[in-house]
């Protein structure tokens, strides 16, 4: 089963990740402010991506009271099912670690949903600090194989 | 499982769902405005009428609320079902012709205007209780309910006294299909139900988190400590970047 990992001391703070993100999750516009995971500089040279961590125990999902966040068996992440959604924003509230959102440009929550099994956001990452894999990468970058997609100036 | 078809397509449900939840997860278009997939249904606005045929009978009926039965065949549309469709609108749409949403999903069934006129009252309710349901299906309040009969019955909290069970959660008038339930919230107040809430705020940057009521119902619902509900999203994801640092890199955890 693949996750997503997040290896904060590869980041190297391009935020790339959130443009492909709200790309990605694009409703009626696109911005990096509608981004689910979000880069925080934490010192001059070092960031850190935060993303939904698809609690196994999720707060968001037992605080729902429409049960309208439900987890994919597919891709194992919790996704929201907007029909179900009454907005009391109990989940945005009791997120131990604020990963889900109400956003009111588009006026829905939000969530990391790992782009249904492939995450734009590792899709993107030139640094492997977001990875879609069974296992994180241990040990020195590997190049990007050819064919790749990377943002061309930020092949590390 | 049991296996029936709508519009000549086979579909598959599992025992106890009705037509139009089936309907919907197979991508059928069926109007409808008193409907919620997390609440009972209860029938009230009469759009989603499908026809039914079973044992060679047919029967135009609501879908919210009939059950996937084996054999059947369901049509969701045709010209018996559309007229039905835009006299049951043109009776909606009396209540209160001026609201929005009516109209739009007015418009939606091609009904331009409504021979009727409901004279008593034209607030844009429809009375179809979704908002009741909510509160007490879902929120666990129970804090309106309707009252009077015929033309006088409404939706309201008991003797239309600010009620004690309500939390000021919003619910009721988030899902409001017609959207005509007041509510006014400032910096520090939400009032709803002629209730006035005193706001609580995230304790790190003073974003608005929700009522004291509504905070300590969800918290004793799920059992999780109250620590879960002091914090605003936008506070607790800075937080996950510092542990994150943290154990990364070492250093004080917050």
């Amino acid at each position: 089963m693949k996750r997503l990992f997040i290896t904060p001391d590869r980041c190297i703070g391009c935020r790339a990740c959130e443009l492909a993100c709200s790309f990605a999750h694009a409703v009626a516009l696109t911005s990096p402010a509608l981004s689910r995971i979000r880069v925080y500089p934490v010192a001059s040279d070092r960031f850190v991506p935060v993303a939904c961590l698809q609690c196994e125990e999720a707060a968001c999902v037992k605080v729902c009271p429409t049960q309208a966040l439900v987890r994919n068996p597919e891709t194992l992440a919790i996704e929201v099912d907007h029909t179900r959604c009454v907005k009391c924003m109990m989940c945005t509230v009791a997120c131990p670690f604020g990963n889900i959102h109400l956003d009111l440009r588009v006026d829905q929550i939000v969530k990391c949903d790992v782009c249904g099994g492939d995450p734009a956001c590792a899709r993107f990452c030139p640094s492997l600090a977001l990875e879609w894999a069974e296992r994180p990468t241990v040990g020195p970058v590997p190049k990007p194989e050819p064919g790749r997609v990377v943002l061309p100036f930020l092949v590390p | 499982m049991l296996t029936f078809t709508i519009d000549g397509q086979t579909v598959q449900a599992e025992e106890g769902q009705n037509l139009l939840e089936v309907a919907l997860a197979h991508g059928f278009d069926i109007p409808t405005l008193c409907y919620h997939p997390s609440v009972s249904a209860y029938g009230a606005c009469r759009l989603c009428l499908v026809e039914v045929t079973q044992r060679g009978r047919s029967r135009i009926t609501t879908s919210c609320n009939y059950p996937a039965l084996p054999g059947i065949s369901v049509v969701t549309r045709n010209d018996r079902i559309d007229r039905l469709r835009r006299l049951v609108m043109e009776l909606i749409l009396c209540r209160d012709p001026g609201n929005p949403q009516l109209q739009a999903m007015a418009d939606r069934l091609g009904v331009d205007r409504t021979r009727l006129r409901f004279a008593s009252r034209q607030d844009g309710c429809i009375l179809c209780g979704l908002c009741e349901r909510i509160c007490r299906e879902s929120i666990g309040a129970d804090a309106i309910s309707f009252v009077g009969r015929g033309h006088e019955r409404r939706l309201a909290t008991p003797f239309d006294e600010p009620s004690e069970s309500c939390v000021g959660c919003l619910a009721c008038a988030m899902v409001c299909p017609t959207q005509v339930i007041e509510f006014t919230q400032d910096a520090d107040t939400r009032t709803i139900w002629k209730r006035t809430f005193t706001l609580v705020k995230c304790k790190e940057c003073g974003a608005v988190l929700g009522t004291p009521e509504e905070l300590a119902l969800f918290q004793r619902k799920t059992g999780l400590d109250a620590s879960y509900f002091d914090t605003c999203d936008a506070c607790r994801k800075k937080q996950t970047a510092t542990a994150f640092a943290a154990v990364t890199w070492g250093g004080q955890r917050p």
